[in-house]
């Protein structure tokens, strides 16, 4: 019989509450909401606190919490540290937002951009790769949830999961953009300090000298500098954090939905404030050795250590903190793929003259849907959070180097950009599959460049920025 | 059969093992075979063990890590007392270090480029506001 680190009913009490607490939260900061425009982008009027706190906790996700132990202990010093440098996704993201606020005052989505900047054909590329995308990252987050609760406090997975998604679908089916940037905030300040309590109750307890001796003597290769597998997926993993933040609609409706001059000061705090929580994440473990802590699976890893030092008060803890840090990536992606959807295809391919009352409906509508597929998505656990994740490292990394010649340049043309973005996708593809997981961004993001380079070349015309005011009426 | 009842089985990958981390399964443990340990150790005799490894729970598998390259030699204890059929054999060979670099060299030079094309235009954007 296992004991687990949380008994069922206490865990059941908490999430419920969570639950409950955050829909009401959310159906208190949705009465605010009188367009689509609030609904959608917060009226287009975030502060910096709010804007740097949302950029943060979006971020922290079960990645960061679950995977980023996970890398620690298959990869060492080199998984903690390389995960860490997914900041630079936020980081570069700064002068890209101010950008976008600056050349797109009235846009509402990522694929608004697209569409405009390159035309059709590289717009139907990019709307396939968010898609993708978006599923891949709202099932591994619904699973990520279940998961988590089964193996802390043994209750059963689908509960688990089906109370997740319907808390996440509840609240920002009520408040929209509003209701996700407030419970970002609250879930920010949340893993901030469980996090940093976590660790410090480690290092308190078990000591750096004796982790280190540890690790020097069994397990050496954690600590090595050289080891290959790690130096390899360094990179990839830039590239793949770059990927997912230069393309997803979770962070261009951000830039779009802060006040004017903050989307820069925003995106490059929420960056510096996520950077250290990787390193902390991944350090507890580098713990487990030391304390006899060997799991059945790599991803239990970081709870199975929290628990083990913290006991039932630690076990709430990363509850409570993984717990902040799904909900505040599973309710930025509903509401980001949803305005996708309703911006990119109801509004520009379905019902062109739709009023506002019509799109906040149908915005509703498509939060609703996506949570019910993501529900039934997550119903049979087809892969494993890691291979969901790195299979996307192939799409996104490919739209890095349309997003940021067409951010700043006018010379590449949208044929090009679609065939960079398809070509990338597709070589990035048979790269995992013929190579392995840590090579697919990377491989992807330098055809994809290749591409957009013969295109900058050879292109005599040039992109006129007035085009990207056409759809303001 | 007694003798299935108080032993267990391992298995182990039967390739060679490229990034130092691998899981082991054991098959047929018996509750009475609770708690259960792996020793690891460089010799098939197992005179010299490197780790000795507690299973979690009740779980039937382990993730071991951090392991350089050679061959490792895996059995399972109980009460000092070794309950696996058969020791299992795990070969570990890392990627070569040249081919580790030239990825990361290749990542280097993209990522600088990306990196000196959003500086160039940041600052273009910047003089044209």
């Amino acid at each position: 019989m296992t004991e687990f680190a949380l008994d069922t009913q206490t865990a059941l009490f908490i999430i419920v509450g969570f639950a409950l607490a955050w829909i009401a939260f959310g159906v208190w900061l949705g009465r605010k909401n009188k367009s689509h425009e609030d609904f959608a982008l917060a009226g287009r009027n975030v502060g910096y606190a709010f804007a740097a706190a949302t950029a943060m906790a979006t971020w922290v996700t079960s990645n960061t919490t679950l995977v980023a132990p996970q890398l620690t202990y298959q990869l060492g010093v080199w998984g903690m540290v390389g995960y860490s440098f997914a900041a630079l996704g936020l980081l570069l993201f700064a002068p890209m937002a101010k950008r976008i606020k600056q050349i797109l005052p009235q846009g509402y989505t990522s694929g608004d951009f697209i569409r405009l900047r390159y035309g059709r054909f590289a717009w139907a590329v990019f709307l396939v790769i968010s898609v993708v995308y978006a599923f891949g990252w709202l099932v591994s987050l619904g699973m990520a949830g279940g998961i988590l609760l089964e193996a802390l406090s043994g209750l059963d997975y689908y509960i688990g999961m089906t109370i997740i998604l319907a808390m996440c679908v509840g609240y920002t089916l009520f408040g929209g953009l509003r209701a996700v940037i407030a419970t970002d905030f609250i879930q920010a300040l949340i893993i901030i300090l469980g996090v940093a309590v976590v660790a410090y109750w480690l290092i308190d307890n078990v000591g750096l000298t004796s982790i280190h001796t540890e690790l020097s003597q069994a397990h050496p290769q954690l600590l090595d500098l050289l080891f290959p597998a790690a130096v390899m997926f360094l990179f990839n993993n830039i590239f793949f954090g770059l990927g997912e933040i230069f393309h997803s609609n979770v962070w261009w409706s951000r830039a779009l939905s802060f006040r004017k001059d903050v989307a820069y000061k925003a995106y490059l705090t929420g960056g510096l404030l996520w950077l250290p929580i990787p390193i902390v994440t991944g350090f507890i473990a580098l713990a487990a050795p030391q304390l006899g802590i060997f799991p059945a699976s790599a991803d239990m890893i970081g709870p199975a250590v929290a628990s083990s030092v913290l006991g039932k008060t630690g076990a709430i803890l990363v509850f409570i903190v993984v717990f902040s840090a799904l909900a505040s990536s599973l309710d930025s992606l509903l509401a980001a793929s949803s305005d996708l959807v309703t911006q990119d295809i109801y509004r520009k391919l379905i019902k062109k003259n739709a009023s506002d009352q019509q799109l906040m409906r149908f915005n509703r509508y498509c939060i609703l849907s996506l949570g019910v597929m993501t529900w039934l998505l997550c119903l049979p656990r087809v892969a494993t959070l890691g291979a969901l994740l790195n299979f996307a490292g192939a799409f996104v990394a490919s739209t890095i180097w349309p997003i940021v010649i067409g951010l700043y340049w006018r010379r590449l043309q949208g044929i090009f950009a679609g065939i960079a973005m398809a070509a990338g996708t597709i070589v990035g593809l048979v790269a995992y599959f013929w190579i392995g997981f840590y090579v697919a961004a990377l491989v992807s993001c330098a055809v994809s460049g290749l591409i957009c380079a013969i295109g900058v070349v050879f292109n005599k015309s040039q992109f006129s920025w007035h085009q990207l005011q056409e759809n303001e009426q | 059969m007694a003798q299935s009842e108080d032993t267990v089985v391992l298995s182990g990958p039967t390739e060679e093992v490229r990034a130092g981390y691998f899981v082991v399964e054991l098959q047929q443990i018996s509750p009475a075979l609770r708690p259960l340990s792996l020793q690891v150790s460089d010799t098939n005799s197992f005179t010299n063990v490197l780790q000795t490894v507690p299973i979690m729970g009740d779980f039937n598998q382990v993730t071991l890590t951090g392991f350089e390259s050679g061959d490792y030699y895996i059995r399972a204890v109980h009460q000092q007392r070794v309950v696996s059929q058969a020791a299992i054999k795990v070969t570990v060979e890392h990627y070569p270090i040249w081919q580790a670099l030239t990825l990361f060299v290749l990542g280097a030079l993209l990522f600088l480029l990306l990196l000196l094309t959003l500086i160039m235009g940041h600052k273009k954007a910047v003089r044209h506001d």
